[in-house]
């Protein structure tokens, strides 16, 4: 008869995304990358003399020509086809060649770097493909007669320390699902439906019924529900399209209902959801969810979430910062910039550039400043996921959510040994 | 695979979801039938099975096949896949997948949503269910996985949960209903559509007992003389509990009431309890078909048609397939998900407001009189106050009615006619047809009333479709609506969600809110 659903201990650890008692006095975004760049330093400065113990460390200031040194500082990536709103507003025709079809990287791109007392640019090895705007790194090198400064090397902070997972022994699942956009084209209310049912364990024999017992959470990693664009262009909305607007809202929270009347379930914002726009992204109110918030299982949960589950830590976004990653720079796949914002310690680096951000004025929360035993990623064009290893022993599970409204997929992920495996959903029956 | 787990208690229900599957366009998921019988996921899925394995041969079914890939270990993989293909698709799956019934159908649906929807249907209707009733959508009662840790607060108090559905117990009929605040979802009016007709005591009914006795008195003899009183106490019981029901369908009806200058006689509505429930049976398996079926205009004149006069036969179809007695009987009206919008009864409340001088005195008042007349009554203005939200039922009502009572067709087509010329008669009033070929290749006739100065100066339209049968029906918004629904779930996700506001509907609203 009805198997028992197996449970996780949680703890949300979402307070540092919290924006509240914030004040907004016209700051701008200076104080984040002082924030960021003095805690970074502080980082690398602890890591200079293991690296390289008989270079002096000086400032952009500080330089001398053809002497070599270390200086840590901020990216700055100088990029000809970076959009600017500016460029509404010049009165001469630019020169400025076409924007490539997914980013806006140029051969010409080049970097510079910035501390406190200067800014000088940057030559050698380092390719400013791999980087972004806004990264705090240590470079070993001296400057050339032409005021550049030639890098040899480069030292990023590395993945952060990590606590050490205890060892479980029985199979507990983490589902994560992104992109469910109800009521959108693509949406198809019968697959997440099938989810659903698998989940709460209305599908199935025996033993599918046994793994979805194991299953202790679901994690709703954003873009939950589409509204159309025409009703967000800043026009008010006629009486009779506001309830369409609610609509898709509506239909989610029945859906969610019935998921959290069965088992935990976190929900992010993002980008298209009802939420702010920057970064960090506050919870979804709780109003939007009538039905499913009555249940002491439902968290509302802000981008990016961290949370811990029997002893694993978790850390995610809805996928902004990667896929601003990927407008700016350039890698092999989705979990190499996953891997990159750990090892820069920072999870969007981006921001406040050209990533909306809270102009925070004493700290910059997208630090990373304990290693997620599993980082994950929503909204992503299809499913990847790699065992990163860091040096220190360091294991994190990276994995791209894939959007479910297209692919029909989500990734189910197994506490006991972080092993990923995924679940799909076919309601193709007549093809 | 189910075979010997099947419990005889189960079994029993098999004819029951036989006679739900004699509709053709119906789909039967396991998952709505777990929901409509009150059992388990899985009992429903064993059900379901045992039902194709006797009866296999003249259906369709769509098995959901589960279990991990065969080419990509790594993923657990649930697929639906339909009765000739599942071979097929099995093969993709390693051995130890999972295969069972997923839903049956007379036809292979070519669209995903036509299998959804039913469902959604259901949960919807669960869902808008108070906040503080358990149900089995909020409970989730009937999977195979319980977790004893999900807590749900509902306004601080907990409520303790009554099956949302009796319809598995055979008692249903007796079975005493927990009165529901009159809700927009016909949800609830199918709920209270049982209650109705066992218990004629409505809440709300009391409060207004003179006013319906007067009424009815009145009423019986000819309703035409008394519109003064009715108007009164409509007015007083208006300003008591205006604000409890909505009002929109109370201002259609009236509308259609005022547009007879001579209300017929309801004498005849005082009809035996056995009619009455021949009527709401058929008026539900009418309802049915409405929902169900694509709901052209045709169908409707074809519904109205066999509503009229020839009748029954949908129902008798329906008794004979099980062991016809009444509680069958019950437990069909009871489960069929649509709902039953009872049409049948309304003219009794249309013809009192007919009366009425003052359009605005909806049918709040008209409801709370019949009810407490009898129970015919009672259960007649339930529905109608249940039916606003869907606007105007009124002229499905017509048709219905007349049949229930017994009345040869003549009748009908006079009272039909009743509502639609009245208003050419009155001085006040101009009537204007219009005849246009619609989109869909039919001839549709609307009239349109332009009345000056009264009560309010509206404008009036019917549309009316031109049957085949010749009979021209007064106009129908609640087909109107009834299409909306059905249609909307083959569409794509979020817009075709069958709650309120059909742009038809919607609009018409909006005209008489002006108004």
């Amino acid at each position: 008869m009805p198997m028992e659903r197996k449970q996780a201990a949680y703890s949300n650890l979402d307070e540092r995304y919290a924006i509240q008692g914030e004040k907004y006095q016209g700051q701008q975004y200076s104080h984040i990358y002082f924030t960021r760049l003095h805690h970074m330093r502080n980082l690398l400065h602890a890591l200079v003399p293991t690296w390289k113990p008989q270079l002096p460390v000086t400032t952009v200031l500080g330089l001398e020509e053809g002497k070599e040194c270390i200086i840590v500082g901020t990216l700055y990536k100088h990029m000809k086809l970076k959009p600017s709103i500016l460029d509404e507003y010049s009165k001469e025709r630019s020169a400025i060649p076409l924007v490539k079809p997914h980013n806006f990287m140029h051969p010409d791109d080049h970097l510079i770097l910035e501390d406190e007392s200067g800014r000088v640019t940057l030559a050698g090895e380092i390719p400013p493909a791999a980087f972004v705007t806004g990264v705090v790194v240590a470079l070993h090198g001296k400057e050339t007669s032409a005021g550049n400064f030639l890098v040899e090397d480069v030292l990023e902070a590395g993945l952060p320390p990590q606590t050490a997972l205890s060892s479980a022994d029985e199979d507990k699942y983490v589902v994560f699902v992104s992109g469910l956009s109800v009521g959108s084209g693509t949406f198809n209310p019968l697959q997440f439906q099938l989810l659903i049912d698998h989940i709460t364990g209305h599908l199935g024999d025996e033993n599918e019924q046994t793994i979805a017992s194991n299953i202790v959470r679901v994690v709703v990693a954003g873009n939950s529900v589409h509204i159309s664009p025409r009703f967000v262009n800043g026009q008010t909305v006629a009486s009779k399209d506001q309830s369409r607007i609610a609509e898709p809202i509506r239909e989610l929270d029945i859906m969610l209902t019935q998921l959290v009347s069965s088992l935990p379930v976190d929900i992010m914002p993002g980008c298209h959801d009802p939420a702010n726009f920057s970064l960090p992204q506050q919870p979804l109110h709780r109003c939007l969810f009538s039905g499913a918030s009555t249940y002491n299982t439902f968290s509302s949960c802000s981008n990016p979430h961290q949370f811990e589950l029997d002893s694993v830590q978790f850390l995610g976004t809805s996928g902004q910062n990667i896929d601003d990653l990927y407008k700016y720079s350039d890698a092999k796949d989705k979990l190499e910039f996953m891997e990159r914002t750990l090892r820069w310690r920072h999870l969007a680096p981006t921001a406040p550039n050209s990533l909306g951000c809270y102009p925070y004025t004493d700290k910059d929360p997208f630090l990373v400043e304990s290693c997620p035993h599993v980082y994950f990623v929503g909204n992503q064009d299809k499913y990847e996921t790699r065992l990163l290893e860091g040096p220190e022993k360091q294991k994190v599970r990276l994995i791209c959510i894939p959007r479910f409204s297209e692919s029909g997929v989500a990734v189910m992920l197994n506490l006991r040994n972080l092993e990923c495996s995924t679940l799909s959903f076919s309601t193709s029956f007549d093809a | 695979m189910a075979g010997g787990a099947v419990d005889q208690s189960l079994l029993d229900l098999l004819p029951q979801i036989h006679a739900l599957f004699s509709d053709p366009l119906r789909v039967i998921s396991y998952k709505w039938l777990s929901r409509n019988f009150s059992v388990s996921s899985n009992d429903a899925k064993r059900l379901l099975q045992e039902f194709v394995n006797k009866n296999g041969t003249d259906l369709q079914v769509i098995y959901s096949v589960s279990g991990w890939l065969k080419n990509n270990p790594q993923n657990y993989c649930v697929k639906l896949t339909s009765g000739p293909k599942l071979e097929e698709a099995r093969q993709a799956f390693k051995d130890s997948c999972s295969v069972q019934v997923y839903s049956i159908q007379a036809s292979i649906p070519k669209d995903t949503a036509v299998l959804w929807n039913p469902e959604f249907v259901q949960a919807e209707e669960l869902f808008n269910q108070p906040f503080d009733e358990e149900n089995c959508l909020r409970d989730n009662r009937f999977c195979g996985v319980l977790n004893s840790f999900v807590k749900r607060t509902s306004s601080g108090k907990h409520v303790s949960s009554l099956p949302p559905k009796p319809i598995n117990s055979a008692g249903a009929a007796a079975q005493s209903k927990p009165s529901i605040a009159p809700k927009k979802q016909f949800v609830t009016a199918r709920q209270q559509d049982l209650p109705g007709l066992s218990s004629p005591k409505q809440g709300a009914g009391n409060k207004s007992e003179k006013d319906n006795s007067t009424v009815f008195d009145k009423a019986g003899n000819a309703l035409v003389v008394k519109e003064p009183s009715v108007s009164a106490h409509a007015n007083k019981n208006k300003a008591q509990n205006g604000k409890a029901i909505p009002g929109n369908g109370g201002s259609l009806s009236n509308m259609w009431g005022r547009a007879s200058a001579k209300p017929k006689p309801p004498a005849t509505t005082n009809s035996t309890a056995s009619a009455i429930v021949a009527a709401t049976a058929d008026a539900q398996i009418c309802e049915k078909e409405e929902a169900g079926a694509d709901s052209s205009d045709d169908e409707q004149g074809i519904k109205y048609k066999r509503g009229s006069s020839s009748a029954n036969d949908r129902k008798r179809r329906a008794v004979f397939d099980f062991s016809d007695d009444e509680e069958d009987d019950n437990i069909i009206r009871i489960a069929s998900p649509e709902l039953p919008k009872q049409h049948g009864l309304d003219p009794v409340t249309e013809t009192a407001e007919d009366t009425e001088a003052n359009p605005k005195n909806s049918e709040n008042k008209d409801d709370l009189p019949n009810s407490v007349k009898d129970c015919s009554r009672g259960v007649d203005s339930e529905f109608t106050s249940e039916c606003k939200t869907k606007s105007v039922s009124t002229v499905n009502h017509s048709g219905i009615t007349l049949k229930e009572k017994s009345i040869d067709p003549p009748v009908n087509d006079s009272k039909q006619d009743s509502t639609a010329e009245p208003a050419s008669t009155s001085p006040k009033r101009r009537k204007v047809l219009k005849t246009r070929i619609d989109d869909r290749g039919r001839e549709v006739t609307e009239v349109v009333w332009e009345g000056e100065a009264s009560a309010g100066d509206k404008t009036e339209k019917n549309v009316t479709t031109t049957a085949a049968s010749g009979a021209t029906l007064p106009s129908k918004p609640q087909p109107a609506a009834n299409s909306d629904k059905s249609r909307a779930p083959s569409k794509a996700a979020g817009s075709k969600k069958p709650a309120k506001a059909g742009t038809k509907q919607g609009s018409i609203m909006s005209f008489f809110k002006k108004v």
